[in-house]
């Protein structure tokens, strides 16, 4: 878990100490420290960087404003004065930069959407014509305002309107903005506060990556085994069997998006299969699961080994299961699996997927969009690796090609979440936004390699980071990542051997590693200690004497 | 009417109002400790807001406004405002506490959750007696 207390300046035109209030005081992680800068000062906080808020290097900020205070147009159109679009949007234009410019000061900005309080829609049917209605325009200023922003990879803007549905009645109170200046009740703050800290957990790399489901009264109503396929409450015209398959849709989008799911059911394996295989309303199909335990042993047990197939610690993973016994469970054996309470009624499952709020990533990358292909093709290496004799005869089989490349606005986007996501082989877990990774690798002193692992049953993408600081006639190797989809190919290898070669190549005499412990990177550890005598151990340190080469595995074809 | 009789008809009507009195006296109480524990309520919405160290007591007599207070305006105005909306959900009757004459006796209605407490209970009777 991080327990880095992250600080983030709240810049706004209105009073934000309540949700500075709830921001600061939320015990769930991210930890967060808000220091408000003084309200109704948004441009100037926003273009002076010597500004007493940006002083303690904060790593995010929050700017959350009032339409009319930073649009001056829309301010004239509360007051139904006659305005032009077109030179109204070019005043957000002129505001995006201004949070464009602002952005360079943190590692990640959140803007939450403009919204105006429902009693403002006076003019009812005219507010969706052009030019005229304030609905209208300001669902233009977000559009444009999204877009804007778009190209700045440290930069997120929130649906405000979903926090605003959340809080229902509460959302808006005038006696808080008349005695208090303050916009929103505190259920609209404490939906943000939420929404924001579960982004920040993806940026932080703490996002769940695998939903492990239960099979009987949770994909599907009623016992397979006692009732068959044919007769399982799934689809047709029924309410539960709808909300059975939405809660399937729901499981099937996410996959989509690059979730992993895989099931743990006490079931006949062959009965269960069999369901998934042949009911005409799964929308869960079987190459939708990255993998599966169908027996009648431990639960717990059994998604210890399913994590351990699928090469995830626990903290990646939810577990979803109907019943409160098993949840429990795996609750007390695995407190780091995330079980979210279930509700009973299976009409709530799609709503209760959709609001877990622990999926957050922030961006979506085309691995994520083929994870689950990548882990099936996982599982074909490992049926190779069942029918041969050793480890070494297995990975000359695989045909290995290591692709390395520098880094290039291309495939920054894969890096920086690879550099952000990876927990185990990861030698110093530091975590960098995307123009700051690029500044990085751009110093004159530094080197930074991406590498993109494919085999004869799939490409992997890029699974791959090393990279060098060098000064004077001494090396560190700074960073040194591999998804935990790859490891164990001895691809680590051939991404010291690209460090080391460059290292000789530029004639510099030493080259270390330094191992920055965390709770979840001890593979690194055992990888690098398993180097000696090529690199000694040294503290902290692994060191190699770069006089020595360092060679690429024989089954392993790198390309450069 | 004889003279036993007349000692009779007075101890009855007595002991009646005694248990008028008693029962309006509980009724009282009852109302006492619903308004006490919607307060409690708010004041768990407030401490969500605030550092553990600086969590407000839920105690009736702890000072909550004033030099001894831990609320400042902010605090304050989210106290009236979880106030009136909490009376209107929990109790079911809505209350105003910005009006002239509640915030000409700040001090008085907010220093503490007991006198907070008795206020609500006020404003309620003179409602229900309205």
């Amino acid at each position: 878990m991080d327990k880095q207390q992250h600080t983030c300046v709240l810049v706004s035109d209105f009073n934000l100490q309540n949700f500075s209030g709830y921001l600061t005081n939320d015990p769930e992680f991210p930890r967060i420290h808000a220091i408000t800068a003084p309200f109704g000062q948004t441009v100037p906080t926003l273009l002076h960087q010597d500004a007493p808020c940006w002083q303690n290097t904060p790593d995010v900020a929050v700017v959350w404003t009032q339409p009319q205070a930073v649009i001056a147009d829309f301010n004239a159109l509360l007051r139904y004065e006659q305005v032009r679009l077109q030179q109204l949007l070019q005043q957000v234009d002129e505001y995006s930069a201004l949070l464009v410019n602002m952005s360079e000061r943190v590692n990640y900005a959140f803007v939450p959407s403009w919204v105006l309080p429902s009693y403002r829609s006076v003019f009812g049917v005219l507010d969706m014509k052009t030019e005229i209605g304030l609905t209208n325009t300001i669902m233009r200023m977000n559009l444009r305002l999204a877009e804007n922003l778009e190209k700045t990879s440290n930069i997120y803007v929130f649906n405000t309107h979903r926090w605003i549905e959340q809080a229902g009645n509460h959302a808006f109170n005038p006696k808080l903005w008349y005695l208090g200046k303050i916009v929103f009740g505190n259920e609209v703050f404490k939906a943000a506060v939420r929404d924001i800290k579960a982004a920040l957990g993806g940026m932080l790399g703490l996002a769940r990556k695998l939903i492990i489901l239960d099979l009987d009264d949770t994909l599907w109503g009623g016992i397979v085994g006692d009732v068959g396929w044919e007769n399982l409450v799934l689809g047709g015209h029924h309410h539960l069997g709808e909300a059975y398959v939405d809660f399937q849709q729901a499981l099937k989008s996410m996959k989509n998006r690059g979730i992993l799911l895989a099931i743990v059911s006490k079931n006949e394996e062959p009965v269960a299969l069999e369901a998934i295989r042949k009911h005409p309303e799964m929308v869960l199909k079987l190459e939708d699961f990255a993998g599966w335990r169908i027996n009648w042993q431990d639960k717990a047990q059994n998604v210890v080994d399913l994590m351990s197939e699928l090469n995830l610690g626990p903290q990646s993973a939810v577990f979803i299961d109907d019943n409160p016994a098993e949840r429990a469970r795996i609750n007390e054996s695995l407190p780091e699996v995330l079980v979210p309470d279930w509700p009973e009624d299976p009409l709530f499952y799609p709503s209760a997927l959709l609001s877990l709020g622990c999926f957050e990533m922030p961006s979506l990358s085309q691995e994520d969009l083929v994870r689950t292909t990548l882990y099936l093709s996982e599982n074909k290496r490992q049926a190779l690796k069942k029918t041969v004799g050793s480890l070494e005869e297995w990975l000359s089989r695989l045909s290995l090609r290591v692709q390395v490349e520098e880094l290039h606005p291309a495939n920054l986007q894969r890096a920086a979440q690879l550099l952000n996501k990876t927990n185990q082989m990861n030698l110093s877990t530091r975590r960098l936004p995307e123009a700051e990774l690029m500044a990085w690798a751009e110093n004159k002193h530094h080197r930074l390699w991406t590498l993109r692992v494919s085999d004869k049953f799939g490409d992997a993408g890029l699974t791959g980071i090393v990279s060098l600081d060098i000064q004077g006639q001494s090396a560190q190797i700074v960073d040194f990542i591999l998804s935990c989809r790859v490891m164990g190919r001895k691809i680590e290898e051939a991404m010291l051997a690209t460090a080391i070669n460059h290292v000789r190549e530029s004639g510099v005499k030493d080259v270390y590693a330094r191992y920055i412990r965390t709770s979840k990177n001890k593979p690194c550890l055992d990888f690098f200690q398993s180097l000696a005598p090529r690199f000694q151990p040294q503290g902290d340190r692994f060191i190699h004497d770069s006089k020595t080469p360092f060679a690429v595995p024989k089954h392993i074809e790198l390309v450069q | 009417m004889f003279p036993w009789q007349t000692t009779a008809y007075m101890a009855e009507t007595a002991i009646s109002l005694f248990i008028k009195s008693s029962e309006s006296w509980r009724r009282h109480l009852a109302k006492h400790e619903e308004i006490t524990r919607m307060l409690f309520n708010v004041i768990d919405e407030l401490n969500e807001l605030r550092p553990a160290e600086e969590h407000l007591e839920k105690n009736l007599v702890a000072p909550l406004t004033g030099d001894s207070g831990r609320l400042d305006s902010a605090g304050l105005i989210n106290l009236i405002v979880l106030t009136e909306q909490q009376t209107a959900e929990e109790l079911g009757r809505p209350i105003l506490l910005t009006d002239d004459r509640t915030l000409s006796q700040v001090k008085e209605v907010f220093g503490t959750l007991g006198t907070l407490a008795e206020y609500i209970q006020r404003l309620l009777s003179e409602k229900r007696d309205g």
